[in-house]
C-alpha cells in the first residue's frame, strides 16, 4: 500500500552530521521538531502521573463515607488540580507531542514552519506548572474552586489566585503558539503532491483543532484576565454588587470550555482513523466525509456551549436551542464511528496493542458519547446537573477516549521514535489492565450519580458505599497499570528490544513509514513524492 | 537557481503573513471579549 516514493530518504543520510547537540543545551536550545515532540511527550507523561497521584488521593477519600485521610479543602484543591493538570499538562500537551512528531513526518516536511517559536511553546509548560503546582505549598494552599474558575468561589482563592491566573495565561500562550505553528505548517508546507483532501487523518484533525484552538483560548484568557482585574483592579465585570454577573463568567468559561472536548477528542479521533486502517489492512473508509464530519464537530462546538449551565436559569427557547445543537453533534459522530466499522468489514485485522486500544476507544468512546445525549436532553439533566453522572460521563470520552487515543498513539509510533519494538506481551497486559480497570473505576459513577450523589465533595451517605469502594478499587488498579506503560515506554526508549522496520507494521500508509525507524534527526530535506497508492484520496 | 531561491522567499513570506495573521485574530478575540463583557 506504501511505496511513496521518497528522494529525500536516500538524502538523509546526508545531513546526519548535522546531529543534535550534546548534554542539556540539546534540549533547551533544540528547534527540531522531534526532539520537541518527544520532550512534550514526556512532560505530559510525568503530568499524567502527577494528575493521576492527586486522583488517587480523590478515590482514597472516597473508598469509604467519612473523613478518613484529607481535609475537605485539601480534597477540594485536588480536584481542581487533578481538572487544570490533566487537561492542560496531560492531555492537550500529548497531542501537541504526536503533532511535533507526526506531522512533519506526514506531510513531507523538514520540520514545523516556526521552529524557534516551537521551542519557546513547549518551555513554556514546565514554568506555568511548576508555578502552578507551588500553589500547594501557599498560604491558603492551591486553587479549590474548581477546574471551571466560576465567580465568586473562585475570588476566595487564597496566595494561590494570581498564580492560577498567570499560569493559565501561559498555558494558552503555549496552546496559541503550538496551534499556529500547526497550521502555518500545515498550510505551507505540505509537499507539493500532498493537496489538502490527500492529507492524513491525523494531520486533518490537528489542522482542524488548531482552528479551534486560536479561537477559544484567548476567550478563556479574557476570562481569567477579568477575574484578575476582578480581584486587584476594582472591576466588577463578574461582580454582582458592582453591577457585574457572574452567570456571564459561565457563559464567556463555555464558550472555550466546550470547544475545549473537542480539541482534546479530535486529534484522538485522528490517531483511530490511522490505526485502524493499518491493522485492518485497508483504506480508511469515507476519508473524505471524516474530514467533513470533523469541520461539522467543529463549527457545532460553537454553538452548543451553555448545555453544561442548564441549570442557571434561561430562557426556554435558549434550553431548547442548545439541546437540538448539542444533539446534531451526534450525526457527524456517528459518521466517523461507522466509517471506522466499515473499515474494518471484511479487513484481514490484526490484533496488536495499538489496534486494541483504537477499539476500546471505538466501544468506550461510544458509551460517553450516550451518556453525553443523556445530559443533552435538557428535563432529564436538571436531575443529572452536578452529579457523579456527569464525572462518569466526562471521564469516559477523556479516559478511554482521549487517553486511549494517546496510547493507541503511542504504540503505533514508538517504534519510529525509537527504532524498537515495545514488548508486545506486555502492550497488551497493559492494555487489558487499563481497559479492565478504567470499567471498574467510572461505570459504576454512572449508577451513582442516578442515585444522587453529587460530585466535588469529599463524604457522602452511606447507600453509595458500594459502588464508591468499587470505582476507588478500579483507579488504583488502574494507576499501578500504568506503571507498567511507564516501564514499557522506557524499556523501548532505551533500545531493548527487536529492532524495527521502516515500514513497522504491514504496509501501513503514509510518509512517515518511508523514512528509516528511529526517524533520522532530519528528515525530507527535499521533498517527497507522494506516490498514487500512498495518497489518502 | 533563482527560481528555487524565490520560491523559498515567497514560502517564508506566506509563513510570515500567515503567523502574522493568525496571531492577530488570537489578539482580536482576546480584546474583543475583554470589550463585550465589560460593555454589557
Amino acid at each position: 500500500m506504501s511505496t511513496a516514493v521518497t528522494d529525500a530518504a536516500a538524502s538523509h543520510d546526508d545531513h546526519d552530521h548535522h546531529g543534535p547537540a550534546k548534554g542539556f543545551t540539546r534540549w533547551l536550545f533544540t528547534t527540531n521538531h522531534k526532539d520537541i515532540g518527544s520532550m512534550y511527550l514526556i512532560f505530559s507523561l510525568v503530568m499524567f502521573f502527577v494528575g493521576g497521584s492527586m486522583a488517587l488521593v480523590i478515590r482514597s477519600e472516597l473508598f469509604s463515607p467519612g473523613l478518613q485521610f484529607v481535609h475537605p479543602e485539601f480534597f477540594n484543591q485536588m480536584t481542581t488540580m487533578h481538572a487544570l493538570i490533566m487537561i492542560f499538562g496531560a492531555v492537550m500537551p500529548a497531542f501537541v507531542g504526536l503533532a511535533n512528531w507526526m506531522i512533519p513526518l506526514m506531510i513531507g516536511a523538514p520540520d514545523m514552519a516556526l521552529p524557534r517559536m516551537n521551542n519557546w511553546s513547549f518551555w513554556i509548560l514546565p514554568i506555568a506548572f511548576t508555578m502552578l503546582l507551588s500553589t500547594l505549598f501557599m498560604p491558603g494552599g492551591a486553587p479549590a474552586g474548581g477546574w471551571t474558575m466560576y465567580p465568586p468561589l473562585v475570588l476566595q482563592t487564597g496566595d494561590a489566585f494570581p498564580f492560577l491566573i498567570f499560569s493559565v495565561h501561559l498555558m494558552g500562550l503555549s496552546s496559541i503558539m503550538g496551534a499556529i505553528n500547526v497550521i502555518v505548517t500545515i498550510i505551507n508546507m505540505r509537499t507539493p503532491d500532498m493537496t489538502l483532501l490527500r492529507m492524513p487523518m491525523f494531520v486533518w484533525t490537528w489542522l482542524i483543532t488548531a482552528y479551534l484552538l486560536i479561537a477559544v483560548m484567548p476567550v478563556l484568557a479574557g476570562a481569567v484576565t477579568m477575574l484578575l482585574t476582578d480581584q486587584f483592579f476594582g472591576t466588577s465585570f463578574f461582580l454582582a454588587a458592582g453591577g457585574g454577573d457572574p452567570v456571564m463568567f459561565q457563559h464567556i468559561f463555555w464558550f472555550f470550555g466546550h470547544p475545549e472536548v473537542y480539541i482534546m477528542i479530535l486529534p484522538a479521533f485522528g490517531v483511530v482513523s490511522e490505526v485502524i486502517p493499518t491493522f485492518s489492512r485497508k483504506p480508511l473508509f469515507g476519508h473524505d466525509s471524516m474530514v467533513y464530519a470533523t469541520a461539522s464537530i467543529a463549527f457545532l462546538s460553537f454553538i452548543v456551549w451553555a448545555h453544561h449551565m442548564f441549570t442557571v436559569g434561561m430562557p426556554l427557547t435558549g434550553q431548547l436551542f442548545f439541546m437540538f445543537a448539542t444533539m446534531l453533534i451526534a450525526v457527524p459522530t456517528g459518521v466517523k464511528v461507522f466509517n471506522w466499522t466499515a473499515t474494518m468489514w471484511r479487513g484481514a485485522m490484526s490484533f496488536e496493542t495499538p489496534m486494541m486500544f483504537a477499539l476500546a476507544f471505538l466501544f468506550l468512546f461510544t458509551i460517553g458519547g450516550f451518556s453525553g445525549l443523556m445530559l443533552a436532553i435538557v428535563p432529564a439533566d436538571i436531575q443529572y446537573h452536578d452529579s457523579y453522572f456527569v464525572v462518569a460521563h466526562f471521564h469516559y470520552v477523556l479516559v478511554p477516549g482521549a487517553v486511549f487515543g494517546i496510547m493507541a498513539a503511542a504504540y503505533y509510533w514508538l517504534p519510529k521514535w525509537t527504532g524498537t519494538m515495545y514488548d508486545e506481551k506486555l502492550g497488551q497486559w497493559h492494555f487489558w489492565l487499563s481497559t479492565i480497570f478504567v470499567n471498574v473505576t467510572f461505570f459504576p459513577m454512572h449508577f451513582l450519580g442516578l442515585a444522587g450523589m453529587p460530585r466535588r465533595i469529599p463524604d457522602y451517605a452511606t447507600q453509595f458505599t458500594d459502588f464508591n469502594m468499587v470505582a476507588s478499587i478500579g483507579a488504583i488498579g488502574f494507576g499501578l497499570s500504568q506503571l507498567l506503560f511507564a516501564f514499557i515506554i522506557i524499556k523501548c526508549a532505551r533500545g531493548n528490544g527487536v529492532k524495527a522496520t521502516a515500514e513497522v507494521w504491514e504496509h501501513p500508509k503514509g510518509l512517515e513509514w518511508t523514512v528509516p525507524s528511529p526517524a533520522p534527526y532530519h528528515t525530507f530535506n527535499e521533498a517527497p513524492k507522494v506516490s498514487q497508492d500512498a495518497a489518502f484520496d | 537557481m533563482n527560481q528555487i531561491r524565490d520560491n523559498e522567499l515567497q514560502q517564508k513570506r506566506r509563513i510570515r503573513n500567515h503567523t502574522i495573521v493568525f496571531a492577530g485574530i488570537a489578539l482580536l478575540v482576546y480584546i474583543g471579549f475583554i470589550t463585550l463583557s465589560g460593555l454589557r
